[in-house]
């Protein structure tokens, strides 16, 4: 699409601009470029280039340490065991609350009252702050008197320590990025199921899809690709930087069984002051995300656009 | 066009052995009484229309009339409040789409935009005749059973891509296809499965002029071919006149008048209906009947060939071709000045006003006359005397004519 447009627009630009013209247009983008270089470009650039000292919060001396932030990190235990936590924590929050999300659209669609009561409430978790909903999770995951080991005890099995069990707490927390994911998902396949036109489910309960999975197979799913490519970016690259709860809850624990990446990234700058090992590691990040965001892009976008 | 022609001339060849055998499945159409309100709005009021089979039938009408939701109704896609509709004289109202065995073309002819020509023309069949087990990749064609199914598709998207002239773009997916060819495709999955009715929506709206009129033909011979029961919905007159067995002309959600395009041209039932047809418009001028019988316009009696009820005031219409212009006073005509000419082709049209009236009328002229007439010129009209028709005020010219099709419908 973009491709196509491109050149004919940039030629038409040159034939018709005079200099005054193209003058106005930096005039007007200025504001916008100056916020993004002040914003975005010049801290990602001193992070960068922090990534290369020693510099640590409140000393004075800092040395050019080259790529000695980057080995120290790759080598590290800790940073090896933060990226499998992380990678068990995408690994269930991305596609549980992508599956959700959809099948709570669908569900709400399909509905003919209570629609935006039902909308709205599975989308409160996005607006709500984590750091105050985490305190309402830690009381409904307590081990001795949580709502949810009550239920558990109901049904005779034995209570759980969610928050503090290591091999529980990573699952906990994961619950709780998928339940804070879910709505904003839900909200995202709304606005892609109403944007189908009405003429395409009649031509399939025309042609013997009327309802269910048929219908959803010839129609919905093809019709949503895009939304659906969307979503599962905006999850993954959310869900790789998800670590309020794990401040909140766990800080880290049992066991560093849950510190993911951020986290290690957090304690390291600002409860350790190591701005410099801090910045590799957010750099290492900021790659890595990247990356899979572009392949994940290039992969998907080819198969989810039809016009 | 050599192969529309060709394949023309093919039908032609194995008309009497294929009409044969078609007629006996072909399905009428019976829509009996059908009320459709959308909240306080009626869309469809009373609608009673009968097609026999294999009949070609326009639903026209300006837009709002009702006539998309009366196709709707007949798809299954909309339910009326009241009424019934049978197909092969079995009543479909409590049918499901699916089940009632219609194809439907839409205006915006509303293909899978991420399946191919096949795809899209295969969906039909591979909806209801595969099973889910079926339509597994790799497995579904394992299974003697299901291959089979799936070769038999295969062999009927052929059949009718052929028929529709589309293999080239058989592999192309609707947005790397022209409108004409999505109309195509369009048509090949409706014919695919062999349906008991075709319902068109305005099939031909979203195509340019020329192969609008090129589709027409294609689409015309088609139906004779294959005989199905069409119901055909368009604003648009000439496309009506031009392919239908007969035109149901539709205002404000009631069927005006039901007839061949013939009947409705020179004999319509009111004043609504003759406008309609009339091009550029239908010229109107008030007129008051005398107790002798004759006709009274702008001051001037007229002599009239249409019953003239004595001692009642209405409207006389009278088409474009139905009138002319004379350089010099005669008996029965109206003085007027010639406010503008138009070129259309073959045709031009000259509008001039009545001096004594301030009306205005349009005059239709071959146009290697245009050079007689001089915009500000004077002339008088004169009205043919055994054409045009008088409409009686807050009354149909013609009771008997819709009151016949209802009847037997």
């Amino acid at each position: 699409m973009a491709n196509s447009i491109a050149p004919t627009y940039r030629a038409r630009l040159n034939a018709t601009q005079s200099t005054e013209s193209r003058r106005a247009g930096y005039f007007l983008s200025a504001p916008a470029a100056v916020l993004l270089i002040i914003l975005i470009l010049l801290p990602s650039s001193i992070v960068i280039f922090l990534s290369f000292t020693d510099y640590q919060l409140g000393l004075g001396e800092t040395r050019f340490v080259g790529l000695d932030n980057y080995a120290a990190t790759l080598a590290s235990a800790e940073f090896h065991k933060s990226l499998i936590n992380t990678f068990i924590y995408v690994a269930i929050v991305v596609p549980l609350s992508i599956a959700l999300g959809l099948i709570f659209a669908l569900m709400i669609e399909a509905r003919r009252t209570f629609k935006s009561f039902y909308r709205t409430a599975f989308f409160l978790p996005v607006t709500a702050t984590l750091v105050a909903m985490a305190t309402a999770w830690e009381v409904l995951l307590h081990p001795t008197f949580g709502l949810i080991n009550t239920v558990i005890a109901l049904f005779g099995a034995s209570k759980i320590r969610f928050l503090s069990d290591p091999d529980v707490a990573l699952y906990a927390i994961a619950a709780i990025g998928v339940w804070k994911q879910i709505g904003f998902n839900m909200i995202l396949f709304l606005a892609g199921l109403s944007t189908i036109p009405v003429e395409l489910y009649e031509s399939a309960s025309l042609d013997g899809a009327d309802r269910g999975w048929r219908r959803f197979l010839l129609v919905s799913w093809p019709m949503l690709g895009p939304v659906t490519l969307f979503v599962v970016v905006i999850t993954l690259i959310r869900a790789f930087s998800d670590f309020e709860a794990v401040i909140v809850l766990t800080d880290g624990g049992p066991i560093r069984s849950t510190a993911v990446v951020l986290f290690l990234l957090y304690e390291e700058a600002f409860r350790y002051f190591k701005i410099g090992t801090g910045s590799a590691i957010a750099v290492l990040f900021l790659v890595f995300v990247a990356l899979i965001s572009w392949v994940q892009w290039r992969i998907a976008e080819k198969q989810v656009h039809y016009v | 066009m050599t192969n529309t022609i060709k394949s023309l001339r093919l039908a032609n060849a194995n008309t009497v052995k294929e009409s044969d055998a078609i007629r006996q499945s072909s399905y009428g159409l019976e829509v009996h009484n059908v009320t459709k309100k959308f909240g306080s709005f009626t869309a469809l009021d009373k609608v009673s229309l009968r097609l026999e089979a294999g009949e070609l039938v326009s639903v026209v009408g300006p837009s709002g009339c009702g006539k998309s939701t009366l196709l709707r109704v007949i798809a299954g896609l909309e339910h009326g409040e009241s009424g019934d509709v049978r197909i092969g004289g079995n009543s479909v109202t409590h049918v499901s789409p699916r089940e009632r065995g219609v194809a439907f073309v839409f205006q915006s002819y509303a293909l899978y935009p991420h399946m191919d020509s096949y795809n899209n023309i295969a969906a039909p069949l591979v909806m209801r005749e595969l099973s889910a087990l079926d339509r597994l990749p790799f497995i579904g064609r394992l299974l003697p059973a299901s291959r089979i199914k799936h070769e038999r598709i295969h062999a009927r998207v052929n059949e009718v891509a052929d028929l529709l002239q589309i293999k080239d773009y058989l592999h192309h997916k609707p947005s790397q296809m022209s409108g004409g060819q999505r109309q195509r495709v369009a048509l090949g999955r409706a014919l695919i499965r062999e349906p008991r009715l075709f319902l068109l929506d305005e099939p031909f709206a979203n195509l340019d002029a020329s192969l609008r009129i090129h589709t027409r033909a294609e689409l015309s011979a088609l139906q004779r071919r294959l005989g199905t029961t069409t119901v055909f919905v368009t604003h648009d007159q000439t496309e009506a006149m031009a392919l239908s067995d007969r035109i149901a002309l539709m205002f404000a959600g009631k069927i005006r008048q039901i007839g061949t395009p013939d009947d409705l041209y020179r004999n319509p039932v009111d004043l609504d209906v003759a406008k309609f047809l009339s091009q550029p418009h239908l010229n109107m001028l008030p007129a008051e009947i005398t107790m002798s019988g004759r006709a009274l316009i702008a001051g001037e009696h007229v002599p009239f060939a249409d019953a003239l009820k004595p001692g009642t005031h209405g409207i006389v219409g009278f088409r474009p071709e139905h009138c002319r212009l004379v350089p010099r006073k005669q008996p029965h005509t109206f003085p007027v000045l010639v406010e503008r000419l138009e070129h259309a082709g073959a045709e031009a049209h000259v509008f001039v006003r009545l001096l004594a009236t301030h009306e205005s009328c349009v005059v239709r002229i071959a146009s290697y006359q245009m050079s007689d007439w001089q915009v500000g010129a004077s002339a008088w009209l004169s009205i043919t005397a055994s054409e045009g028709w008088y409409f009686p005020r807050a009354a149909r010219r013609r009771e008997d004519l819709l009151q016949n099709e209802l009847v037997s419908a």
